[in-house]
């Protein structure tokens, strides 16, 4: 059954020198206990994709401009302030990209931990706290008695992550979102929360959205890939179909830069340019600048999303009837 | 924790014989000296010489210090040279209008100063916020003589509601410890908001939206937990101020505090006086540091494990 489905999503921020739309008409679906990974290069919109679903734009003095958000069929976009309350942190839960500034530095993590399941559960605080100490333990944090009394300053970075993930498991939710859970901690420490992740969401039976940049978490982990490229998707499909047959040339590129043991020495491969900032989003396809196939029809239109025959989806005028035609290339 | 207390308390000690050393000092080193305040006509140099000397004044500077230093430690300030009391007592009598005064006005301070402050940031950029920044503005800015006079003319001369002045009844402290507590409020209605909004624009505040929680819970138990850690450290810093810093409205009130007492004693060069009062109020200060240091550890954790 689809859990959660995006449709047609525009993101608007306001700032003080105008409107800036960080995303544009972006879509994707997740079913019951999947795992979808969600990558791109930093600024293509990952985190505020989260944050719409969440519902924290208004805290950010940001909108969703169109489209809607199903969740088991509600949309949440049409939900009032305290109904969203009642979904977020219970059956939609966010674990924060930073551990390290996501705690309230004056409070014990482990009252931390509780508020939050008392806010959802009708439970007492002395079970809350049974559950909380559970849940940490089952994140493999040894000493969860001791820890569940100490502030967030004292613990390492990896226990601070299995803190908040620990918050984000505590009410059982049918859906967790990770925004990039993993690069904040050291290299052995991520694949230790990466495997935890896998457990716990396939324990669970939980829907898991995987904001990464890392592909290699995204081909262990992940059931489908998304990705995203200046506010757009750009190609979303199974992981296995998408990493053997990518379509998109950015998604070619980005799996091109990954350095493989055995690679010649001296060439790490990067695509050239940057991404743009959200104030300079180019015309037409966002990403014809970078694009080794540009043409101008890349320039003047936004292209259009086509289903590849592998079943992927592809946002991309290469695969449009109309290509062949258009033989002039740009630059 | 308690180690945390009990070194600050230790550290009180070489800073009280500091302290003394720059109180003496100073006092000697302006000049006059109360002697030329006794003599009247018909007093001859004898006279004079005889006073001098048995107030210590013909001895070396150091001397009178250790003297008087001696006495401090048998609980004698010395006696006041002009009025004839042993300035402990002197104190003793002083010492309760400012305190009520002192302490009255710094909770005022505080609550007035921080409800103001949450409401502010609360209503951010409303017709709210400016209101109670425009209040605060003019609290910080206001001289708390002029204030004072104000307030009589309004509350005591025209709706003849509360006294003029006086300092019998506890009714008479509402206009003092408003006039004094307003200054203190607007300060620290300013830091609130700041701080506030400071910590409103941290990541997690974000992610306790993400959890779930309504905005009340966020802005009064986290945010303002957050906030408070320098409001403390002005609090800490007004307890000894207002104190002695409000001669002006002890003035305007007619309140015998221990700012009058050390303004007279200082027109009359009365020494053992500006001494002893000059003594307790630095040592209120110092005390009002010693307790925002620990208020400060007491709420910011990471403060109380830097000192272990």
């Amino acid at each position: 059954m689809t859990l959660l489905c995006l449709e047609n999503i525009s993101v608007e921020f306001t700032t003080r020198d105008g409107c800036v739309e960080p995303l544009n008409c972006i879509g994707f679906d997740l079913d019951d206990g999947e795992i979808l990974g969600l990558v791109g290069e930093t600024g293509s919109g990952k985190s505020v994709t989260a944050q719409a679903i969440m519902g924290l734009l208004p805290f950010l003095d940001g909108r969703v401009s169109q489209g809607r958000i199903l969740f088991k069929d509600v949309d949440l976009l049409s939900l009032s302030e305290s109904e969203y309350q009642q979904i977020r942190g219970n059956r939609i839960s966010l674990i924060s990209q930073n551990p390290m500034t996501s705690l309230d530095p004056v409070y014990r993590v482990g009252n931390q931990i509780v508020e939050g399941l008392r806010l959802h559960l009708n439970i007492s605080r002395s079970d809350a706290a049974k559950r909380a100490k559970a849940v940490m333990t089952s994140l493999g944090i040894a000493n969860s008695e001791k820890v569940f009394s100490q502030y967030p300053h004292q613990l390492s970075g990896g226990l601070k992550q299995r803190i908040v993930i620990a918050m984000g498991l505590c009410a059982d939710p049918e859906l967790l979102i990770a925004d990039e859970p993993t690069t904040a901690l050291d290299v052995t420490v991520q694949a230790q929360i990466i495997e935890l992740f896998k457990k716990t969401t396939r324990d669970r039976h939980v829907g898991l959205i995987m904001i990464t940049h890392d592909l290699g978490v995204i081909a262990h982990l992940c059931d489908k890939v998304v990705v995203m490229y200046a506010g757009t998707v750009v190609e979303r499909g199974d992981v296995a179909t998408v990493f053997k047959n990518p379509r998109h040339p950015y998604t070619l590129s980005l799996l091109g830069c990954i350095p493989t043991f055995g690679m010649a020495q001296k060439t790490l491969n990067a695509i050239p340019g940057n991404v743009p900032s959200v104030r300079t989003f180019p015309s037409g396809c966002r990403y014809h600048p970078r694009c080794f196939h540009a043409k101008p029809v890349c320039v003047k239109h936004s292209p259009e999303t086509i289903r590849t025959s592998k079943g992927t989806l592809v946002k991309c005028h290469m695969f449009s009837p109309d290509w062949r035609k258009d033989s002039e290339k740009v630059g | 924790m308690w180690q945390f207390v009990i070194r600050r308390l230790l550290l009180m000690i070489p800073i009280f014989f500091v302290l003394s050393v720059i109180i003496f000092s100073l006092i000697h080193i302006v000049p006059g000296n109360p002697i030329d305040n006794l003599i009247g006509p018909g007093m001859t140099k004898a006279h004079e010489q005889k006073l001098i000397e048995k107030y210590h004044l013909d001895k070396p500077l150091p001397v009178q210090y250790a003297i008087w230093l001696a006495n401090l430690f048998k609980g004698d300030l010395g006696t006041s040279i002009i009025e004839k009391r042993p300035v402990t007592e002197l104190l003793r009598h002083h010492l309760p209008y400012s305190l009520s005064l002192g302490l009255t006005a710094i909770a005022l301070s505080f609550v007035l100063g921080v409800s103001m402050g949450i409401l502010s940031a609360a209503a951010k950029d409303t017709w709210i916020d400016h209101m109670a920044m425009v209040v605060a503005l003019f609290g910080v800015t206001i001289p708390a003589f002029w204030l004072g006079l104000i307030l009589i003319l309004i509350f005591a001369v025209w709706l003849n509601l509360l006294p003029v002045s006086g300092s019998g009844t506890l009714v008479s402290l509402i206009l003092p410890a408003v006039t004094v507590g307003l200054g203190g409020a607007g300060l620290i209605a300013r830091i609130t908001r700041v701080s506030m909004l400071e910590v409103a624009s941290k990541d997690f505040i974000v992610m306790l939206h993400a959890k779930g929680l309504g905005k009340k819970a966020i802005l009064l138990k986290h945010i303002l937990r957050n906030a408070l850690i320098p409001v403390i450290t002005i609090l800490g810093l007004r307890i000894g101020w207002v104190l002695g810093g409000t001669v002006t409205v002890e003035i305007v009130f007619a309140r015998p505090g221990l700012g009058q007492m050390l303004i007279t004693g200082l027109f009359r060069r009365d020494y053992p006086v500006i001494q002893g009062s000059m003594l307790l109020l630095a040592m209120g200060i110092v005390l009002g540091t010693f307790l925002a240091d620990v208020l400060y550890a007491f709420t910011d954790p990471r403060v109380r494990d830097q000192h272990q």
